[in-house]
């Protein structure tokens, strides 16, 4: 017996949907999903008309299905956005120079202009070289932290003021759960808004925050999407994995609570007697910054006089 | 170069461990008891505990102004840190044999036996216990939720029976299904472990609220500790009740008006109430939940309890991180009184609902309709049709929608509701439930009436 799909009612089945359970055929698929994403942006007002917006790829599942999805909703829907890519080389041997391969060719297949920053052009240190120096234990701190002002960089040498990033709905559920566990409520609350931006700075989006990872991998799959999928070779860190693992357990007693946790995050408010700190201004490079230096300017400086951290 | 430094942290990291067998606080005594870090003697660790204990209770007592001394419940479980808290009530309030605090306390136990086959009723035990201090103790059936005596207006008979598309107000026909029946049909009719649990929860709650009210105590004591909190606060956050989290895992909370609830064990992890528990020779029951025994992945709150369980033993801050981060959570200025779950009675946000329809897209509208000024349009329609209060339905008509149903539930419950099967069981709701539609109808149709006539009234509903 053929199974129809649930949505149109004519088509065989092919998936079950991860994030609500229906079996449904592939057309109704790329149906709720693109409508989805585009749904998040309209409510969310994430655009304006003739923006300039740059997507941060970084030739892996996310990045590569969002600016697909991307180029689609702009021409489907006419939000009239100018769309660039944008990479980040950290100089990982082996991981980043092949997934930057992935990016040059989606630049082809999209036909968006790309540009590509790296680490040792921005502060004279590729990853590699900073893991020889510090060793395998807190690199993963000094990536994030340059990758985040290095999109910054890239954006003001491509003239665009809004980068969007394919953080999915796994993601800031995860990152809701990290904040809870650590402790960070200043970061609880901010982790869960669509677009954030420091005053003057760089506007930074989310179009995927609904999106689950298993739904935006079974896209790239039928859409047969070229992606490049190895993990860094600089492995994660462990705290991170904990909740990662407890998601995906989440996850299978129940599929909403991604939705549902993300949903608990958006609830969140904190007292106001509760200190925040305060957003200011780095002294030495002009970067957002909650302290006198920020954490990249902090981060070089030790590095520079080789004593690490 | 940089793995030798590490090792040097490593050692400067064994040498900060207590090494000293020496108690932190007095100095003298021997040790005995590790806390996270700390070590102490028997003598000071219980100064220490029943010190936070004392702090919390003084800071509710100051809070609410009750000089003279009010009536208070206790929900006794039989768990280690309710049965501690009984204990340490019991110490504070004899303080000043001549000035109690209270002026009397009763305990409460909601037996859950029906739920595990063939199980005896904790309640001969529990009395036991609760002997000793010479409290008037009450003893309850979780299945008697069903009773028309558990409702606001304390003789409401009227049930909700869910069916495939509707819900239905009846009369409850005792003749049919005895409490017991119901009960065990409506939950036997969730599939899922992680909604029963949850179901069983907010019985119990409703239910020891209720009896506080009808008791006339103004205050109900819950013995959550800080690992239970700190396993709450995320199971809670999973569950999306983000929104009323604070309310249920603050020190106190005034939600339920009449009834106070106030969490005085909040600064202890189990591992010290355990240890208190032996020190004061205090013995505790052995309460069965529908996951005891059962796999981590059972349900939600069993497989949370797990995660922060084996990560409070690998770093030993977990529990009062999460506690921390938990207490610095408020509840949100748009907390409307009248946004009242009917099943769990926690408050509901505003329009999440047309949130959830926006980014989970379950159907594929009509051809027109595909752009984005259409689904907005949709969106209205939807709502409009969402309402079924208007004047010409006035309340005689008892059936109503899934739909319209699930617009009086908040979010965690209608994830609950998704969860339950319609099978040849009836699935009846208990009374309390029932009210709470027929009050919020009745509260929607008295708005409706009002708009209809708002321009010929002088003054504002208050002054009326």
């Amino acid at each position: 017996m053929v199974r129809l799909c649930v949505i149109c009612n004519k088509e065989r089945a092919i998936v079950k949907r991860p994030k609500t359970g229906q079996q449904v055929c592939k057309g109704c698929f790329y149906y709720v999903f693109e409508t989805e994403i585009h749904n998040t942006i309209i409510d969310s007002k994430l655009f304006k008309k003739d923006e300039k917006v740059a997507i941060a790829a970084s030739g892996g599942k996310d990045s590569t299905v969002l600016a697909h999805v991307m180029k689609l909703l702009n021409e489907r829907y006419q939000y009239g956005l100018e769309l660039f890519l944008l990479s980040i080389d950290e100089g990982i041997t082996g991981y980043r120079d092949d997934s930057l391969e992935t990016v040059k060719r989606n630049q082809q297949q999209y036909d968006l202009p790309l540009k590509i920053v790296s680490y040792s052009e921005l502060y004279g240190w590729s990853m590699d070289q900073i893991v020889k120096e510090v060793g395998l234990k807190n690199n993963c701190t000094f990536c994030g932290v340059f990758r985040r002002q290095a999109l910054d960089r890239g954006a003001v040498m491509l003239d665009v003021d809004h980068i969007i990033t394919g953080h999915n709905a796994d993601d800031i559920a995860e990152t809701v759960l990290m904040n809870i566990l650590r402790g960070d409520v200043g970061r609880l609350q901010r982790c869960t808004e669509i677009c954030t931006t420091g005053d003057g700075c760089i506007r930074r989006s989310k179009p995927f925050k609904y999106t689950y990872e298993k739904e935006i991998v079974m896209y790239a799959y039928f859409k047969k999407l070229d992606y490049f999928s190895t993990e860094c070779i600089y492995s994660p860190n462990s705290y991170r994995g904990h909740a990662r693992t407890f998601l995906k357990d989440l996850e299978a007693i129940r599929p909403s609570a991604i939705i549902d946790i993300i949903h608990s995050g958006e609830a969140f408010e904190i007292k106001k007697e509760v200190k925040l700190p305060t957003q200011g201004v780095c002294k030495r490079c002009g970067y957002m910054s909650s302290n006198e230096l920020c954490k990249a300017c902090v981060l070089l400086e030790g590095l520079n006089r080789g004593l690490p951290k | 170069m940089c793995n030798i430094q590490e090792e040097i942290t490593l050692n400067f990291d064994v040498k900060i461990k207590p090494k000293s067998k020496n108690c932190v606080k007095c100095k003298t005594a021997k040790a005995t008891i590790l806390i996270r870090h700390s070590t102490y003697c028997r003598k000071c660790f219980q100064h220490v505990f029943v010190g936070k204990f004392r702090k919390n209770i003084e800071k509710s007592r100051n809070a609410s102004n009750s000089g003279s001394g009010e009536k208070v419940m206790i929900g006794f479980s039989g768990g280690p840190s309710s049965r501690a808290m009984l204990q340490l009530i019991s110490e504070y309030n004899e303080v000043l044999p001549q000035k109690q605090f209270y002026s009397e306390i009763v305990v409460c136990h909601i037996d859950e036996s029906l739920l595990f086959n063939n199980q005896k009723s904790t309640i001969p035990q529990i009395e036991q216990i609760v002997r000793k201090y010479n409290y008037p103790f009450i003893g309850l059936y979780l299945q008697n939720i069903y009773n028309s005596d558990v409702t606001k207006s304390g003789c409401y008979n009227n049930v909700i029976e869910i069916a495939i598309d509707d819900a239905k107000i009846l009369q409850q026909e005792d003749s049919i299904f005895s409490p017991s029946e119901k009960l065990l049909n409506l939950l036997n009719n969730i599939s899922k472990l992680t909604a029963k649990e949850d179901f069983i929860w907010y019985l119990k709650l409703c239910y020891l609220i209720d009896t506080a009210r009808k008791n006339g105590c103004t205050r109900l004591f819950l013995g959550d500790c800080s690992t239970r909190l700190s396993i709450k606060i995320i199971s809670l956050t999973s569950k999306g009740r983000g929104f009323s989290l604070p309310l249920e895992t603050s020190g106190e909370t005034d939600w339920f008006k009449d009834v106070i609830i106030t969490r005085p064990m909040k600064d202890m992890l189990s591992k010290e109430i355990g240890i208190y528990n032996q020190f004061a020779g205090l013995e505790d029951i052995y309460i069965q939940s529908v996951t005891s025994m059962m796999h981590a992945k059972a349900s939600i709150e069993r497989l949370t309890e797990d995660f922060i369980v084996r990560l409070e033993k690998e770093f030993p801050s977990t529990v009062s991180t999460i506690a921390r981060t938990g207490a610095k959570l408020t509840p949100s200025d748009y907390i409307l009184e009248e946004n009242r779950c009917i099943i769990c009675l926690m408050p509901y946000q505003e329009n999440n609902k047309i949130w959830q329809n926006r980014i989970i897209v379950m159907t594929i509208p009509s051809l027109q309709q595909s752009n984005g000024c259409s689904n907005i349009q949709q969106l209205h329609c939807s709502k409009n049709s969402k309402n079924p209060y208007d004047c010409s339905n006035v309340s005689n008509d008892e059936s109503m929608t899934n739909i319209e149903f699930t617009d009086l539930l908040c979010y965690g419950c209608r994830v609950n509701m998704r969860d339950i099967k319609v099978a040849n069981n009836k699935t009846i709701l208990p009374p309390y439930v029932a009210e709470g539609v027929e009050e919020k109808k009745k509260k929607d149709n008295r708005k409706q009436m009002r708009k209809h006539i708002e321009e010929y009234l002088l003054c504002n509903e208050e002054e009326l």
